[in-house]
């Protein structure tokens, strides 16, 4: 039963994780983290209930990666715009102004 | 007086030049306060000396505890300090009140006052200080307000250039000086004078070392071969200043510092041989270029040169109450000299040259009556003060002939430079102030009227001249001076020189010296006194003596000489040092040499640096894995460091 949830949340971390590595659209590439922060969530809520000495430690951590998610994301979609305002373009190819 | 009024004495003057230094107040305010400082300071002075011996301990100063270094801000006024503290602040309180009338039409007059008070505050601290650490301070404090004052009038190239020289030729006598503290450190473990006189073991390598290297500085500050070459140059300053600093308190410094460690150089007397052949050479040189000088102020600056020499010959013979007695007088009569020629120099609105001079005499019989005073006094006429000290330094040396070669060769030396010192003094006084037929006339057909002294000036001339007049016999009479100054050098009884089996010596040196003087005055007064006698200097001069009047008129070259032997080799060797320290060595391989490596290597790192974000994130991703992986290996060291 428990390998179950743990297989999904590793699937979802893997996509999300592909996705940042593969994607070029900063869009998706925001969209592939949260994939992988929910797949953290789950394997952490499967965690708590199997240890069910650990209290609500493991579900308050869960709701306190939704929040910092919540906020991460509204930056991330901020620099977005931002980025695309000032460059027409939100393609990680063309945003090397970084290179040394 | 109590002594916590010691502090005072140096402390009004530092006050007069905070005030005139900082507010820069109109003239009047500016002449009130750089006077009533030093005046104060004289009248607190008077107090000391009777109350002397007194010490008081302002503040501590310096103190480094493993090495048990201690140096206490600590003001002593002994009899030997007691004396100068006098010399310095009353003579100095008559030549600050003279300068307000002389400098009355500077546009520094603030800036003068200031200078010459804070002059005033490092030489009492000079005097006062009760160890050599403090007199070093007080030495460079007057070191630098000679540089300042003798460059007073900046915008001038000569006179800036003239300070420079002051003050580095000061600064290798200095280097010496320091070293010298080094010794007496590692001699006493102590700088304070007193508990170094007290210490009776005296190891006479070290005291060598010692006295010579602070004779070196003394060289320095007092003039003396081969760094006295700064002194004449020194005259680029006001004449006050010449008068206060570079005649009757600061070059005096040097023989004052050696009547201090007394102890010490009775303890070196190989040193002691030195000292009194470099002081008969400098005396005797100094004199000699001194015949030759046609600057007023010029004869004057090697007279003292050569005065000071003399001094430093009292010194020598250990007879300390000689050489500070010299000091005394000569404070008074080349003040007034040296005021004196300020006050022609001033009535000639800026002539300084004494072959366009003459005749004076008539004009400014007041003026004239003072100045032959001072020179007598110079000149060592018999009852005049420069007389009496002249005297106890032949004296002194006279009777240490027996025993040294050294001191018989000084004294012959000395005895010839007081008869120059006759010569040059009365020739100096007859060509400024005797008429002249048919040479004067030019000044009395000038378009401008002569600048007559006022009361500010010849005010403090009179009182020179009375103490130029008769200190000597006041302070002779009895023994007076030297019971007086005997505490200092720990012993009470009256110097075999001037009484008991001495007798004799200072009675052939009282014939000597007369005889000198009236040699040297009597040879000046038939060559200057009538217009063939001149004359026929002149055809001298041009004719069979040229060559040895150039060379004396020249000074001997040293300028010359020091100019290739000292000054062409550093300059050389600072060249070098630019090019291989400077150009190569610092600048190409340190500075820019830095700069090239950071900029290679950054060539280099800068590679992995793509700028791709995906790039970036897949190295992210690979360095968590090498993380975890690492963790995982060493799961149970985690466990124990992160217990859940």
């Amino acid at each position: 039963m428990m390998g179950h949830y743990l297989v999904l949340s590793a699937a979802m971390f893997s996509i999300g994780a592909y996705g940042v590595l593969a994607r070029r659209n900063l869009l998706i590439i925001l969209m592939s983290i949260e994939l992988m922060l929910n797949g953290v969530n789950i394997a952490l809520l499967a965690f708590a209930r199997m240890h069910p000495e650990t209290g609500t430690r493991g579900h308050v951590f869960v709701l306190m990666v939704m929040g910092v998610a919540a906020a991460e994301v509204s930056v991330g979609l901020a620099l977005l715009i931002a980025v695309f305002r000032n460059r027409q373009t939100v393609d990680t190819g063309d945003l090397k102004s970084l290179k040394g | 007086m109590s002594s916590f009024m010691l502090w005072l004495i140096p402390v009004l003057p530092l006050a007069g030049f905070l005030v005139n230094g900082i507010l820069r107040p109109p003239k009047m305010v500016a002449a009130l306060v750089g006077c009533a400082g030093p005046i104060v300071s004289f009248v607190l002075s008077l107090i000391a000396f009777q109350a002397a011996p007194v010490e008081q301990n302002v503040f501590g100063w310096i103190t480094v505890v493993g090495e048990k270094l201690h140096i206490p801000f600590g003001l002593r006024v002994d009899q030997l300090a007691a004396v100068m503290l006098l010399v310095v602040t009353g003579v100095g309180s008559l030549i600050h009140i003279y300068s307000v009338s002389y400098m009355n039409d500077d546009e520094g007059f603030a800036r003068f006052f200031a200078y010459l008070n804070l002059f005033m505050f490092s030489m009492l601290v000079l005097v006062m200080g009760d160890s050599v650490a403090l007199m070093f301070l007080g030495w460079e404090g007057v070191g630098l307000c000679s540089y300042l004052l003798i460059g007073f009038w900046y915008k001038d190239l000569k006179n800036a250039d003239a300070g420079k020289k002051a003050f580095i030729t000061n600064r290798i006598g200095d280097f010496g000086f320091i070293l010298g503290i080094f010794c007496l450190w590692q001699m006493f473990h102590t700088l304070d004078f007193k508990e170094m006189s007290g210490h009776h073991a005296i190891d006479e390598k070290w005291a060598t070392a010692a006295a010579f290297l602070l004779f070196v500085g003394a060289c320095g500050k007092s003039a003396q071969i081969p760094l006295y070459v700064w002194l004449p140059d020194a005259m680029a300053g006001p004449t006050p200043v010449s008068a206060l600093i570079h005649a009757a308190t600061m070059v005096t410094a040097g023989v004052y510092m050696m009547a201090r460690m007394n102890f010490l150089y009775v303890a070196a007397p190989g040193v002691l041989e030195l000292v009194v052949l470099i002081a008969a050479l400098t005396a005797f040189m100094a004199g000699v270029i001194a015949v030759a000088q046609n600057d007023i102020k010029k004869v004057l600056a090697y007279s003292t040169v050569s005065q000071l020499g003399f001094m430093f010959a009292g010194i020598a013979a250990a007879d300390f109450t000689a050489g500070i007695f010299h000091v005394v007088t000569h404070a008074f009569f080349k003040a007034l000299l040296f005021l004196g020629a300020g006050a022609v120099i001033h009535t000639l609105h800026g002539e300084q040259d004494i072959r366009k001079m003459g005749g004076l005499g008539r004009k400014l019989p007041a003026l004239t009556a003072v100045f032959v005073i001072g020179g007598l006094a110079l000149a060592g006429m018999p009852g005049t003060s420069g007389f009496f000290s002249k005297d106890a330094i032949l004296a002194a040396v006279y009777l240490k002939s027996g025993i040294y070669m050294s001191f018989a060769a000084a004294w012959t030396l000395l005895v010839v430079t007081a008869s120059l010192t006759a010569f040059y003094t009365t020739r100096l006084v007859l060509l400024v102030f005797l008429d002249r037929e048919g040479h004067d006339a030019g000044h009395e057909e000038a378009p401008h009227e002569l600048h007559k002294p006022g009361l500010l000036m010849m005010g403090p001339l009179a009182v020179l001249a009375v103490l130029s007049l008769a200190a000597g016999v006041w302070l002779n009479a009895d023994h007076r001076f030297e019971k007086f100054l005997g505490p200092v050098w720990g012993h009470e009884e009256v110097h075999p020189a001037h009484g008991g089996h001495g007798l004799d010596a200072h009675t052939v040196n009282v014939y000597v010296s007369i005889g000198a003087f009236v040699l040297g005055a009597g040879l000046s007064a038939v060559l200057y006194a009538r217009s063939h006698g001149r004359e026929a200097v002149q055809r001298w001069v041009e004719g069979p003596m040229k060559g040895l009047h150039r060379l004396v008129s020249n000074k001997f070259y040293v300028d010359e000489i020091y100019e290739v032997l000292v000054i062409a080799p550093v300059r050389m060797g600072a060249t070098v040092a630019w090019f291989l320290i400077d150009r190569i060595l610092i600048d190409a391989i340190l500075v820019n040499g830095t700069g090239r490596l950071v900029y290679a290597l950054g060539g280099i790192v800068r590679r992995p640096h793509t700028g791709s974000i995906n790039v970036g994130a897949v190295s992210f991703v690979l360095g968590v894995l090498a993380v975890l992986s690492y963790l995982a290996i060493h799961f149970e060291a985690w466990k124990i460091a992160f217990p859940f």
